[in-house]
């Protein structure tokens, strides 16, 4: 049932997907990102330290923020450890780690975010749901701006 | 207690008591995690006349959890050991299971209520643990985390309390 008078039964639900998706994306990259500044090595640790701390407030918000857009749109907010890991592309890690191998890691997972974010942004604008399509762009402008940083710590590590 | 189990002059604690240890925060870390993705599930689909105090409790309750799986951690790494940061890990070392179906608000009070109980019977067993080894620094710990369970049960409780 849609919240939505609006919207078609088919876009609702490929919509809510979507942002079921994003969700777990987001979490998953919340817990990675904390697993990675708890057992990272390496001389560049404490670089990552501010890093870290402003991708967790981004992605803390970025979690509440699509999670408030599910529940305005009349469902249930899909929030266990199977729901979310299940529709997130992500792999999750386990283990200790190099520097570069976390960077690679992370970047590979925002460029999935941004993927997430896009389709369902296509899918809102299509649906003319123009407040889910506000938020997926303001989401897409967070992970790009994380996914440049982490491209800038790898060319400088390059060269 | 035997003379074997004496911490050594350096600080450190004999490896296989410092093991016990580390399982022991590994565990608290696993259903903190566990009772904040749990606590915030709640405070987004909890529904009824009871939304708005509870939606505002577990807000405060989730960020507390938040903060604290760090400081676990930390003291998991401090002891030399990697710390479980995974969903899969979590799962397997948490005997606080994650939330399913759908929960009328006063049974999601019961469930984190439990989940609070829970960790502070771990924690509790887990202080006793550090300070048999001369680990205070994570007795020390521990018995923060229970003063902080301890309060959220009780303020959960009073919402069952007509």
């Amino acid at each position: 049932m849609t919240s939505n008078p609006c919207l078609k039964q088919n876009q609702h639900q490929a919509i809510l997907n979507g942002l079921a998706q994003l969700l777990g994306d987001t979490k998953t990259i919340y817990l990675k990102i904390k697993n990675y500044h708890w057992n990272a090595s390496g001389a560049i640790y404490q670089k990552f330290h501010m890093m870290f701390e402003s991708q967790y407030a981004d992605l803390a918000s970025g979690f509440d923020k699509v999670g408030d857009r599910i529940r305005a749109l009349g469902v249930p907010a899909p929030v266990s450890q199977t729901q979310l890991n299940n529709p997130s592309a992500l792999q999750e890690t386990s283990g200790t780690y190099k520097s570069r191998e976390i960077i690679r890691d992370l970047l590979e997972d925002q460029k999935s975010a941004i993927g997430t974010a896009r389709s369902v942004f296509l899918e809102a604008v299509n649906a003319e749901d123009r407040t889910t399509a506000d938020l997926m762009i303001q989401r897409i402008q967070a992970h790009e701006k994380t996914a440049s940083t982490l491209r800038s710590l790898l060319n400088i590590s390059k060269s | 207690m035997n003379t074997t189990t004496k911490i050594q002059t350096n600080g450190h604690n004999k490896m296989t008591d410092h093991n016990a240890v580390v399982a022991g925060l590994s565990q608290i870390l696993a259903e903190s995690y566990t009772l904040h993705l749990k606590t915030h599930n709640f405070h987004w689909n909890v529904t009824g006349p009871m939304f708005q105090p509870l939606h505002s409790v577990f807000e405060e309750q989730y960020s507390e959890l938040a903060e604290a799986v760090d400081d676990i951690a930390e003291r998991i790494r401090a002891l030399g050991h990697p710390a479980p940061g995974s969903y899969s890990e979590f799962q397997s070392l948490s005997s606080i299971k994650e939330a399913s179906g759908n929960h009328k608000a006063l049974e999601m009070v019961r469930e984190l209520l439990e989940g609070h109980q829970t960790i502070s019977q771990t924690a509790n067993k887990v202080t006793a643990i550090a300070q048999d080894v001369g680990d205070e620094a994570s007795a020390d710990l521990m018995i923060q985390r229970i003063h902080v369970h301890d309060k959220a049960a009780w303020m959960l409780r009073s919402f069952l309390e007509n």
